[in-house]
């Protein structure tokens, strides 16, 4: 049976932009055709605390991805992603943003191995930084996720999205992030 | 085919059904999971080209009264807030509960499972059948926009308020929503005199809740033919060893999980309208199963209006759990565990997924910290600095995070700052003793529920020192606009209300207003209004700390933003990382002193004045 739900589970720190991400991922699903729900965290958790996102992409009815069934840990923070581990499924996906060496870090590859996880570890803040764009770390992470190759989405329908809802100050420098990442991920998937 | 599509919140989707529904006035008080119905239901109203009235109410009750006026003259209305916002509004909703409004009237009441951003966990569904009104318990954001259509109607057509129940997963879950453009629906303001309804005595009650009940017999015959709200699966002639009675958000998950693990064996009761409850329904449901498992949030109203105490399994028997949020692995994991006891497979079954155990890994808590830049921090710093030993009752909002600093003991509920440091005051006065108590509140809490606390704690005598946190915002919901500001929800001017008249006007001898980031002026000011309070001649003492925020209006918070840098002088003391807690500033493990995180800072400069050993210095601005 071919796959027809995606989940995917967005963690981080509030302030580092997991709605925009969400919202990104979501919309090019839309536009590739699938029906998306997603569930957001507003409120106290956004001022620098732990935050977590979910898009599920498919027919469901609800919006929460249940732990064991992520497809897909994206997280913007290292050790957000560890916090969130029990959401993945087997053979599932985990893509980080970090410019730790020794990423994953030793005690859980026993258990991302067993369950046959693909680890992508990337730093999203680095290449975001070197571009001049700091709080575009997100969408560097997105672009690296996509160029992985995983998910239903296209290319260029995400970068179409970016186009549209992108801050017109920094679009430039924006979708020129978003297309190094891709390769990036592209280069790894 | 519709002409507009967005992927959108549960809370613009409830908006958009309000305005399909005819709705002409709005009025709301923001609070998470709440906030995004009325900005939402001003920006649809604009994009459609409606003529509609939306307003922030100064809180909820006044929202409730606003919105139930235009109901009264023949409107169709409605009011929005959290579920501790209706606590605020139940005055107004157990007496318009008997009377009911001419046009119709909606109040939504936003829950929050968890809780993720409330108080409490409580259920408002329970508020419904105290106040015997009707509830909807929406599943999905598309489902919350088609039961507030169909709110707004039983409400006409009965003339009675009836609440819609979104939890906070319906609020701020996103869908695909599609719509078409909405045609103007516009009723003319007629007031009927009426003073036996409007005014009704008490005698009159008696014969209102009469006819209430009566309209309650109705109403649940009505629901229980929505049967797009109300429905189950069940074969013709089906006997089932076990079926599942679910509601809300609960119903949207069981039936994920059933698809998932492919049981189509057990039947599924989904229930929209908890009360009045489709005891028919109900009834044909439970005589064609052996036993039931009742799914709802957040507490077991179903299950009692149920009764039925045999073969109905939920939070009563112990299956369900009694607290927190039922995510989708808490439902399967319960699921599981009544199909066992059920003699059926269960869907996963234990082990069936590795589970890591996080808790070894010992990861640093993340807590809410107020943000780089914040004007709460310097006061908090102060209010620490200056009376460590005083009392400090504090309220609800950003600010609540100066528990961070220690500068914050208690946060009851709106207002209880001032009206928790009253009591203090007379208790230790009653035994002979004064301790200083520093109360801190914002300006939007202020507004919403200050005034009547600070004009009982002059009128009785008690000493305390107030501090007015004015942000010139309400931050934590989102930026909305305070009275203080004068800024309307649709943004158009109103008309500002100094806090200073306010405050006065309250009786109030000793009112300071300071710059929260000119930290020494701060302690100053402080030292003086703890003198007053304790003087001879003394009473409540109040400080107005004002300075934008800085996620609201970072140029008009910051300005000219300066560069810091933490210099050998720095000897590991702690006490800007503890006391001060500025998220940019953290300990550099390599050379054991505090550093500043160029990223994370904003500039401010503040902490330029914290450090003992003046190791935090300028190292030029750092430009735009």
């Amino acid at each position: 049976m071919s796959k027809s739900v995606w989940n995917i589970v967005l963690s981080g720190l509030g302030g580092q932009g997991i709605l925009f991400m969400a919202r990104v991922l979501a919309e090019a699903a839309i536009r590739e055709g699938y029906f998306v729900r997603g569930a957001e965290t507003h409120g106290m958790a956004q001022r620098g605390g732990s935050v977590i996102g979910h898009i599920r992409i498919g027919e469901v009815g609800s919006s929460l991805v249940r732990e064991g069934g992520a497809d897909v840990l994206l997280s913007l923070d290292e050790i957000e992603a560890y916090r969130n581990l029990n959401y993945l499924a087997p053979s599932s996906l985990m893509c980080v943003n970090t410019s730790n060496k020794k990423f994953p870090r030793e005690e859980v590859r026993g258990f991302l191995e067993e369950l046959g996880i693909k680890v992508y570890g990337f730093d999203a803040l680095g290449l975001a930084l070197s571009k001049g764009i700091p709080q575009s770390v997100n969408l560097a992470l997105v672009g690296y996720l996509i160029g992985i190759g995983f998910l239903p989405i296209r290319y260029e329908v995400v970068r179409s999205v970016v186009e549209g809802i992108g801050k017109s100050r920094f679009l430039e420098r924006d979708l020129e992030l978003l297309e190094h990442a891709y390769q990036m991920g592209k280069d790894q998937g | 085919m519709h002409i507009r599509q967005e992927f959108m919140l549960g809370n613009k989707a409830i908006a958009l059904g309000l305005l399909e529904a005819g709705c002409e006035v709005m009025a709301s008080y923001p609070g998470t999971p709440s906030s995004e119905i009325l900005p939402e239901f001003i920006r649809l109203s604009k994009l459609e080209g409606l003529k509609t009235y939306a307003e922030w109410s100064t809180n909820e009750k006044v929202a409730f009264d606003v919105a139930f006026s235009a109901a009264i003259v023949g409107k169709r209305a409605a009011c929005s807030m959290k579920q501790v916002g209706l606590n605020v509004a139940m005055d107004s909703l157990m007496s318009s509960a008997y009377i009911g409004g001419e046009g119709g009237f909606v109040v939504i009441s936003c829950d929050d499972p968890g809780p993720h951003s409330s108080q409490t966990e409580q259920d408002s569904r329970f508020v419904a059948r105290i106040a015997k009104v009707p509830v909807f318990d929406p599943a999905t954001p598309q489902e919350a926009r088609d039961m507030v259509k169909a709110a707004m109607e039983i409400s006409s057509e009965f003339k009675i308020p009836v609440i819609l129940r979104p939890t906070i997963r319906v609020c701020h879950g996103r869908e695909p929503i599609h719509w078409d453009p909405i045609p103007n629906f516009k009723v003319d303001s007629q007031f009927k005199k009426d003073p036996n309804r409007w005014a009704a005595t008490p005698r009159f009650r008696y014969v209102l809740h009469k006819e209430l009940n009566k309209k309650l017999a109705d109403i649940q015959t009505k629901l229980g033919e929505l049967v797009s709200f109300n429905r189950h699966n069940l074969a013709v002639f089906g006997q089932y060893p076990l079926g599942v009675i679910a509601s809300g958000v609960c119903w949207a998950v069981v039936k994920d999980l059933f698809e998932e693990f492919d049981r189509g064996d057990v039947p599924i009761l989904k229930i929209g309208t908890p009360f009045p409850l489709p005891q028919d329904l109900v009834q044909e449901f439970l005589s064609r199963c052996s036993r039931v498992v009742v799914l709802e949030e957040t507490d077991c109203l179903i299950e009692y209006l149920i009764g039925e105490r045999n073969k109905v399994l939920g939070r009563l028997s112990g299956h369900v759990p009694k607290e927190g949020e039922l995510v989708p692995e808490v439902i399967l994991r319960v699921l599981d565990r009544v199909f066992v006891e059920s003699g059926l497979e269960p869907l996963s079954g234990e082990g069936s997924h590795a589970k890591f155990d996080i808790s070894s890994l010992k990861l640093p808590i993340r807590k809410p910290r107020l943000c780089p830049g914040c004007p709460h921090r310097p006061v908090f710093f102060a209010i620490r600095r200056m009376s460590p030993k005083a009392i400090f009752t504090s309220d609800i909002g950003c600010y609540t995070l100066g528990i961070n600093l220690g500068a914050v003991d208690t946060c009851l509920n709106m207002g209880a700052a001032i009206t928790l440091a009253t009591g203090f005051y007379h208790s230790h006065h009653l035994d002979g003793k004064q301790r200083p108590i520093i109360a801190t509140i914002g300006d939007s809490t202020f507004f919403h529920s200050g005034t009547a606390g600070l004009l009982n704690a002059v009128y009785n005598g008690a000493r305390f020192v107030l501090v007015i946190l004015d942000n010139e915002t309400t931050a934590m919901t989102g930026m909305q606009p305070t009275p203080g500001v004068g800024i309307k929800a649709d943004g158009s001017r109103g008309n500002p209300i100094a806090l200073e008249d306010v405050i006065r006007g309250c009786g109030i001898k000793f009112l300071k207003v300071v710059d929260s980031y000119q930290l020494d002026q701060v302690m100053d000011t402080l030292k003086e209004a703890l003198n007053y309070s304790q003087s001879e001649e003394g009473g409540v003492a109040v400080v107005i700390a004002r300075h934008a925020c800085v996620i609201a209006n970072r140029q008009k918070a910051i300005g000219k933003k300066v560069s810091v840098e933490i210099g050998e002088e720095c000897n590991f003391c702690g006490l800007c990382i503890e006391r001060f807690e500025c998220p940019a500033i953290f300990e550099d493990t390599d050379t054991n002193r505090a550093k500043i995180n160029r990223v994370l800072c904003a500039g401010c400069g503040v902490c330029l004045k914290v450090c003992p050993e003046g190791a935090i210095k300028i190292v030029g601005g750092m430009g735009e």
